[in-house]
């Protein structure tokens, strides 16, 4: 009886399952370095679109609001962040009615909420409106009135996002937009 | 014998990836902070451009950060030509942005500019120009409807200093 030259030895065999091996290791190192790099490219879009849409909102209302009845104050909540509260009149009436408007951060859940004060007709219930959320991980959001000039306010937004849950300061992405000025309505 | 040669190349060819891989590791962590900053600053162009002409805000004409505003107030205040540590000091950034313990620093130059003869003119706002004495006003400048935008970021990373500018128009 003679015996078949054909097939694979075990050695061959083995170098076959360790180069696949590798192989499949290198691929999977490789995605799971990437996930996070996607992952954080996808806070870092969501992180600049965010704090410029909020900034732009903060600032369009301001500049549709009367300089000489700006109120800036700080909130009571704990910690104290200050001067993050705005309150003023509106100089043109929104579409949904609204004739006052106020912006603040609360720093117990690091969101920025509008609120506005609407007549009735149209709003169903007169006065007081419930918040709105306006920009979510938002750590600090300060105004600063120009004694020269009421009309005259600067406004400084930063928001944190975390990449990660775990807790590391460095898993941080964090944009600070600085000393915007915005010219509200100089009314007698 | 074929077994040593072998080795000896597999041990060369590995010895030489080991030599070669914190190199090319360093370009990798340069060139994804080159990333996010072109990132970085490409988002603001975009805003910037998003916005009505008249809302793109003109970089006041300082002679501590245009070299040329008084040697030739006609077509001075050149953003490309910018002192952009100077800038920072008189106007502050525009925008900070910190990953990965970096901190990108972001500022904005924009200049009036006018094509002549294939190649943008700049001009500086608010300095009417005595060969311009034809147009009967400029309130803002001599403005011909088209505005520079220029943005520039900047960065340190292991005591190196590293910066990414972006350039583009928006039109009336």
């Amino acid at each position: 009886m003679t015996r078949s030259k054909s097939g694979f030895t075990l050695l061959e065999t083995l170098f076959t399952v360790v180069i696949l091996g590798v192989i499949i290791v290198a691929f999977v190192l490789n995605f799971s370095q990437n996930t996070p790099f996607y992952h954080r490219t996808q806070i870092r879009q969501g992180i600049m679109l965010n704090s410029r849409m909020a900034m732009d909102t903060i600032l369009d209302r301001l500049r549709n609001g009367r300089g000489r009845t700006l109120h800036i104050s700080t909130p009571a909540s704990v910690p104290f962040v200050n001067n993050s509260r705005v309150d003023f009149v509106l100089q043109t009436e929104l579409p949904s009615g609204a004739t006052a408007y106020a912006i603040y951060l609360d720093p117990t859940s690091n969101t920025v909420y509008t609120q506005e004060w609407t007549l009735s007709p149209p709003a169903a219930t007169p006065g007081q409106q419930p918040p709105r959320v306006l920009a979510t991980g938002v750590t600090d959001l300060s105004f600063t009135g120009d004694s020269r000039d009421p009309a005259f306010v600067k406004v400084s937004l930063r928001l944190d996002i975390p990449w990660d849950g775990s807790g590391d300061p460095t898993h941080v992405s964090t944009i600070i937009l600085p000393d915007e000025v915005v010219h509200m309505v100089e009314s007698p | 014998m074929e077994l040593l040669i072998a080795v000896v190349m597999v041990s060369a060819m590995v010895i030489s990836l080991a030599l070669l891989f914190p190199k090319a590791s360093a370009s990798i962590t340069t060139n994804r902070y080159h990333y996010v900053a072109a990132n970085f600053a490409a988002t603001r162009i975009q805003e910037l451009k998003e916005q009505s002409y008249a809302a793109v805000p003109i970089t006041a004409a300082g002679t501590a950060y245009f070299s040329s505003v008084a040697a030739t107030p006609l077509t001075g205040c050149d953003c490309s030509t910018v002192n952009w540590t100077t800038l920072q000091g008189a106007v502050g950034p525009d925008a900070l942005y910190t990953e990965d313990g970096v901190t990108y620093t972001r500022q904005v130059c924009v200049n009036l500019v006018n094509q002549v003869g294939g190649t943008l003119q700049s001009y500086c706002p608010n300095t009417p120009p005595a060969q311009l004495t034809r147009f009967p006003t400029f309130p803002n400048g001599p403005d011909f409807g088209l505005k520079n935008i220029r943005v520039h970021v900047s960065w340190t990373y292991k005591g190196n200093a590293y910066m990414v500018d972006t350039e583009s128009q928006v039109a009336r």
